[in-house]
């Protein structure tokens, strides 16, 4: 202690700073050795989570999906549609239309993938990304609960029995629910005007 | 310093989060399942342990007037570390978590006990240290956890015990049908609350055993004197 | 809230539907430290609503022009809280030189913004939102005043729970924390708002 007071104030101040710049160095080469290791888990694990929601609500095994122009169709006013994909069996056929979509819930945002046939009928939906209440907006992504499972086989016109439909809202969600069947009829209005 | 000290207060007496009262923030926003809970205890755990070793390890080569920011960037390392780890090998936690993980960088508990410990005190107290706060911590976070789901859902394990996905998925074991819980307990609200009565209860129980070793000191004078 | 929000629904967002303390449980030590009188909480609030603006502006800068370029995005973490300490320290000498009351009122709870949740926080979340710099300030300075929004409702509150008879084992903290929970039940109600 006593021979730093001998020391001048910059000398002093400029060995502190390479101190710290050193012990920065040190820990920024372990976590990029760490970061290099841990790289291609996480791909892999968002790669098969955005598969594993398009397989959800596209049916069947080896499907094809060729991403739209953003130009070509309409999005709403909150350019809430991300990816609009049209989709193409194992065998080239024309099965349907898959979108990745943001739009706002209760609570916050929530990503979702639509998926619809031929017809502009639901398929299903997929929640990947929400921050919902849970036990109430949170079942919408839950596939084993009955309002997502409501969803499949409704097509242009959809609304809650609340609004005039036929569909069943969650129970004391009925923001989320109602956010959910506008997003679809977004898609829908989407595909409409390819 | 002994052990079985050290063990008494990381876990009770000195308990980072009932009665320094620190962590406060991740303590009650994550608490809304076990899987939850028990992550991020140990991840604070392994954190806070690694942190402990490292930095009483350097304690006497660092000068004085940067100490703090040395103990932010090693924090900010392990943490990081902690991070990319989870984000790779367990993912659902860390979804689940969010952006609390990196959060824990500014954990009070590690830089506290940084500066009030292991600035100190040999490896291997802090080692231990370390070991026991963070079993204090996990412990509080189960408590909350377990009671918030208990009372909030009538389930308990949730994302960790009958799982549907994997781990991080399903919702436990159910006690009783959801519709008969207080949902509120689920939400903001019921972490205050329920963070606030587990403090009330340390205060109490210590409070107690203060009074209880007072009157007994002053009996043993009494004897004493007559 | 993704990167395409408007700056309105930012601010409402930030103060009101997802308030920082109510919502969003970031920034409650100092939130519950600070909060027993009205004007400590208030000079706590104005500090934190400067730090916040500034941290997010730094670090959006740092991020958008150091950290992606050279493909450093793992160093987000360490680069955002240094950058918070040492803007702290600034602000602190600063304040020491220009302001000195306010800077003795504030004593060691100026340091301990580096601290806050709230302030990485914000940084943070202004990174997984894909914001762009305006609205990472924006989220920065609204994010600020949904704080000193609720600390100074709490530090009125606090000072007439002062009075109150509660039991002993609540003092302190318990009672603040119970007295936090019901705010955030009020603050509940303005969930589900939007702007049409």
């Amino acid at each position: 202690m006593a021979d730093t007071a001998k020391k001048s104030g910059g000398g002093q101040i400029i060995k502190l700073a390479l101190v710290l710049l050193a012990v920065a160095a040190v820990i920024a080469l372990v976590l990029g050795v760490v970061n290099e290791i841990t790289k291609g888990p996480i791909e892999d694990y968002l790669n098969n989570k955005r598969d594993e929601a398009y397989a959800m609500v596209m049916p069947g095994e080896g499907n094809n999906y060729e991403e739209l122009d953003a130009g070509s169709y309409t999005n709403d006013a909150s350019n809430t549609i991300t990816k609009l994909s049209k989709a193409t069996d194992a065998s080239g056929n024309e099965i349907g239309y898959v979108a990745e979509t943001t739009f706002s819930g209760a609570q916050g945002m929530i990503t979702m993938v639509i998926g619809l046939d031929n017809d502009l009928v639901c398929t299903g939906i997929g929640i990947t990304e929400h921050s919902e209440t849970s036990g109430l907006g949170a079942k919408a992504a839950d596939p084993t609960d009955p309002f997502p499972q409501s969803l499949p086989g409704n097509g242009d016109g959809l609304k809650l029995s609340k609004d005039g439909g036929t569909i069943a809202a969650i129970s004391g969600a009925t923001l989320t629910s109602r956010a959910v069947v506008t997003e679809i009829q977004t898609v829908i209005d989407a595909v409409k005007s390819l | 310093m002994n052990i079985k000290q050290q063990f008494k207060e990381g876990l009770v007496t000195n308990n980072p989060v009932l009665v320094q009262l620190l962590g406060m923030c991740a303590t009650m926003a994550i608490t809304t399942s076990l899987f939850n809970g028990i992550g991020m205890g140990f991840s604070v755990l392994i954190i806070l342990t690694c942190c402990n070793v490292v930095i009483s390890l350097i304690r006497k080569i660092i000068p004085n007037d940067i100490r703090l920011a040395i103990f932010v960037l090693v924090i900010a390392g392990f943490v990081t570390i902690v991070d990319l780890l989870l984000q790779a090998f367990i993912p659902a936690l860390s979804e689940s978590l969010g952006v609390f993980i990196p959060l824990i960088v500014v954990n009070c508990i590690i830089i506290g006990r940084a500066e009030a410990f292991c600035q100190k005190n040999p490896v291997g107290a802090s080692f231990f240290d370390g070991i026991f706060q963070g079993l204090g911590y996990t412990c509080v976070l189960i408590c909350m956890c377990v009671i918030r789901e208990f009372l909030g859902k009538g389930s308990f394990g949730s994302g960790l015990i009958n799982t549907t996905n994997g781990i991080g998925t399903g919702s436990g074991v159910h006690i009783f049908p959801a519709e008969y819980g207080a949902l509120v307990l689920t939400l903001p609200i019921g972490g205050f609350i329920t963070l606030g009565c587990l403090i009330a209860l340390m205060q109490y129980v210590l409070r107690r055993s203060e009074e209880k070793k007072a009157a007994k000191a002053n009996e043993e004078k009494e004897a004493a004197n007559v | 809230m993704s990167a395409n929000a408007t700056i309105i629904e930012i601010v409402l967002s930030a103060i009101l539907i997802n308030n920082f303390i109510f919502s969003q449980f970031l920034g409650c030590c100092p939130f519950l430290g600070c909060s027993s009188k009205l004007d400590t909480a208030a000079g706590m609030g104005l500090a934190v609503i400067f730090v916040m603006g500034l941290a997010s502006a730094i670090c959006w800068i740092v991020n958008e022009y150091i950290l992606i370029p050279l493909h450093l995005d793992f160093l987000q973490t360490i680069a955002y809280i240094l950058v918070i300490a040492v803007l702290v320290q600034f602000v602190e000498m600063f304040l020491k030189k220009s302001v000195p009351s306010l800077y003795s009122a504030l004593g060691i709870y100026l340091p301990l913004i580096t601290t806050n949740c709230a302030v990485l926080g914000v940084v943070l979340l202004n990174t997984q939102y894909n914001f762009n710099f305006l609205q990472s300030v924006v989220y920065g300075v609204t994010g600020g005043m949904g704080f000193m929004l609720a600390i100074c409702l709490m530090a009125s509150v606090r000072e007439k729970v002062a009075f109150a008879d509660y039991p002993e084992s609540f003092e302190g903290f318990p009672v603040a924390l119970v007295t936090a929970g019901l705010i955030a039940l009020a603050f509940m109600g303005f969930s589900g708002m939007k702007i049409v």
